[in-house]
């Protein structure tokens, strides 16, 4: 059932947009524009992350990190191989998704751990990124409540993920 | 961010030069490398999605998934004016879909129109509007998918249930937070 809804999505984008007279030819030429554009702007964030992670992870400092804080997330169910991609979410949305990948590569896309990771990654967005776009156009500087808000839904649904993925 | 990058490297290039100082240069030329290639399969993925989410919001798609969410916008936000309930609407509309850069700028302005111009401090709806943003409330892990995809998974479809389950579940803490805290604040000013 769920491998037919994204083709069955797609299909009815189009079927609508062709419904409604839209010039779809035109407007998947500036979707893809827009998508190069941002691929562009973003690769040099993937480039600082990915060196400022792999050279952590080479100095062992990754590793002194992460048996530090294990005992706390096997305790609440996370798999500790998923630590460095727990905190880093909520800092880099680029960095997390080359993480992401990196994670894949290691564990196998379809094991516990990828899939965990999967759900942790579609399942929450880059907090600090969205406070500083959002409010780019206010003098608005005091956020209050909702960083730490965000922080604790974020960390929530990676607990959340660890546990549902058990049964699915 | 600043502060993470310059932490995290020059941490990690203190403790290397006691132990591999070779390792430094080459690792760093390492993640470079594997930075251009995750380029490369997040381009696909983009350009397609990107494409598929211009084409929805230029058919109206988006406008018709808006104004189904008008009753849920009015509970979340309270009364806004008009410009500001379709500028909301349009965000959340678009995040659920995966089309962040639809949302994005429908979000900068619905926050623009609702801050006064010396503000300072961010008031409840915008928190509301944020902390949506932020546990993403995606119906298609669109990215996601495609990653798996690329790297061979078997059953990428297979994550779309959890996520839904696991974002919409952090969505709802998050509201309940935020409503409760705001109801906090409202009873200190009374006082």
């Amino acid at each position: 059932m769920a491998m037919y809804v994204v083709p069955v999505f797609i299909i009815f984008v189009f079927v609508y947009a062709s419904y409604k007279g839209t010039d779809t030819y035109n407007a998947f030429i500036k979707g893809a524009k827009d998508a190069i554009a941002l691929i562009w702007d973003i690769l040099p964030y993937i480039v600082a992350i990915l060196v400022a992670v792999k050279l952590f992870e080479a100095s062992g400092l990754l590793k002194i990190i992460c048996d530090f804080v294990a005992p706390v997330f096997r305790f609440i169910g996370v798999p500790t191989e998923l630590t460095h991609f727990v905190f880093l979410k909520p800092f880099s949305g680029a960095g997390s998704i080359a993480l992401y990948n990196d994670i894949i590569a290691q564990y196998g896309v379809d094991s516990y751990i990828s899939r965990v990771a999967s759900i942790i990654a579609g399942s929450s967005d880059t907090v600090f990124y969205i406070a500083t776009i959002y409010f780019s156009k206010t003098k608005i500087k005091k956020l209050g409540t909702a960083i730490p808000i965000a922080l604790f839904c974020t960390f929530f649904s990676a607990v959340l993920a660890s546990w549902v993925c058990r049964i699915f | 961010m600043t502060a993470i990058f310059l932490v995290m490297f020059v941490a990690s290039c203190i403790w290397l030069l006691f132990q591999n100082p070779d390792a430094i240069l080459s690792t760093s030329l390492d993640a470079i490398n594997s930075s251009f290639q995750l380029a490369l399969t997040l381009a696909g993925i983009y350009i397609f999605w990107m494409a598929i989410a211009e084409i929805a919001t230029r058919s109206g798609l988006i406008d018709k998934i808006a104004k189904m969410l008008k009753k849920l916008i009015r509970f979340l936000f309270g009364k806004q004016k008009d410009e500001v309930n379709s500028l909301i609407a349009t965000n959340i509309a678009a995040n659920m879909i995966g089309a962040s850069g639809a949302a994005t700028p429908a979000a900068i302005a619905a926050i623009e129109k609702m801050a006064e111009p010396e503000q300072t401090k961010a008031s409840t709806p915008m928190v509301m509007l944020f902390i949506l943003a932020a546990t993403s409330l995606q119906i298609l892990p669109t990215t996601i998918i495609g990653i798996m995809q690329a790297n061979g998974s078997e059953n990428p479809a297979r994550i779309i249930l959890p996520t839904l389950i696991v974002s919409l579940v952090s969505t709802v803490v998050g509201v309940i937070l935020v409503k409760l805290f705001s109801r906090g604040k409202h009873r200190k000013e009374t006082k």
